[in-house]
């Protein structure tokens, strides 16, 4: 963290190498960030690059009150979320490119073992499934410590609404992987 | 969402005080159904915690990186801090005030006609500048209206920059 506060006093006065720091620790948290919300990888990584651009150049108004990745992450899940209301992305399209349709080769072989890394691709299709809202709740909460307040800082809900979303939203993934794998589940125990 | 699944929520989070908690453990050991739910909501839990961040491409760091140049230097605020402006006006002001000051007490003695206080202390005034040759006034006043020329365009060419 120390090291992290050096490298934004030494961004803020020009340095160069120091912003590099800062993007190379945060670009996959923000990329995924506008993943999850975009659904595209090629319109979440412009969108990534412009966050690490607005960043940059509001440096200066970085007060230090909260972390400086809640502060970070409130431009990509702000910038994100407007890229998603103005284009209307479709939020299936992530999960059809990542494997093709899934659950139907799930269904084919009906005997097959699920292993954790699959269970993870699942898991990761389901969320792509959510709307862009409800995808950057669950992607916040699991990526960012598990701090509902912050999450609450950065959409601007409230954390009642944010825990009532977060068990509703567990509840409809749960449900999706356990019709999708059956008992397989439970075996990862 | 029933009360069986909020529970089991709760308690994955670490929202459950101790009586609560007591109740959960107790409930898994007597009752399968709501042992399989919770077994199923665990490993949800520990797969959404181990999830991987996405990867963007390779050269994402040196993209954003090379898109700096052209917004930092001109964006990050006017080539003149505030801070500068304010000490610089200040220090001319003081300066005046200060030449001001000494040209009454140098300027030559009013005389006895001369019985109106202020006329007296502008005509000490032009006195005094009458005194610095003509050539370091001109220079003075030319480098004082350049700089407020260029500190108006560094201001206009920020906004402008910032709006666009």
């Amino acid at each position: 963290m120390e090291e992290e506060s050096r490298w934004i006093i030494a961004a803020r006065k020009g340095n160069r190498l120091a912003f590099r720091r800062l993007v190379e620790k945060y670009q996959n948290y923000v990329f995924t960030i506008a993943l999850r919300i975009l659904k595209r990888r090629e319109v979440a990584e412009e969108v990534a690059q412009d966050v690490f651009l607005k960043v940059y150049t509001t440096l200066d108004s970085f007060e230090g009150k909260s972390k400086f990745s809640t502060w970070l992450y409130t431009i990509a899940y702000r910038t994100a979320i407007d890229v998603a209301r103005k284009k209307q992305l479709p939020t299936q399209e992530l999960a059809d490119e990542r494997t093709g349709n899934w659950k139907d080769d799930f269904h084919e072989d009906g005997l097959q073992r699920v292993s954790r890394q699959d269970l993870q691709q699942y898991l990761k299709q389901a969320i792509d499934q959510l709307d862009p809202l409800d995808a950057s709740i669950i992607t916040l909460y699991y990526l960012h410590e598990k701090m509902v307040k912050e999450i609450a800082e950065i959409t601007g809900l409230t954390e009642t609404n944010i825990k009532t979303k977060l068990y509703r939203l567990r509840d409809r993934l749960r449900e999706t992987l356990t019709q999708q794998l059956g008992t397989e589940i439970e075996d990862m125990l | 969402m029933s009360e069986r699944e909020d529970l089991i929520w709760k308690y994955l989070d670490g929202q459950l005080d101790a009586d609560d908690r007591k109740r959960v453990e107790d409930t898994l050991e007597t009752d399968p159904s709501f042992r399989e739910l919770y077994m199923q909501s665990e490993v949800l839990h520990q797969n959404l915690g181990a999830l991987e961040t996405e990867i963007p491409s390779m050269r994402f760091a040196q993209n954003v990186m090379d898109s700096l140049p052209a917004v930092r230097e001109l964006a990050t605020g006017p080539l003149v801090s505030v801070k500068w402006l304010r000490s610089f006006f200040g220090g001319t002001i003081a300066l005046l005030l200060a030449f001001f000051s000494s040209g009454v007490a140098i300027a030559p003695a009013a005389t006895a006609q001369e019985n109106h206080r202020i006329d007296r202390m502008i005509d000490r005034f032009y006195a005094l500048f009458e005194l610095i040759p003509a050539n370091i006034m001109i220079m003075a006043g030319i480098i004082m209206i350049s700089l407020l020329v260029l500190l108006s365009l560094d201001r206009w060419l920020q906004k402008r920059f910032l709006r666009s």
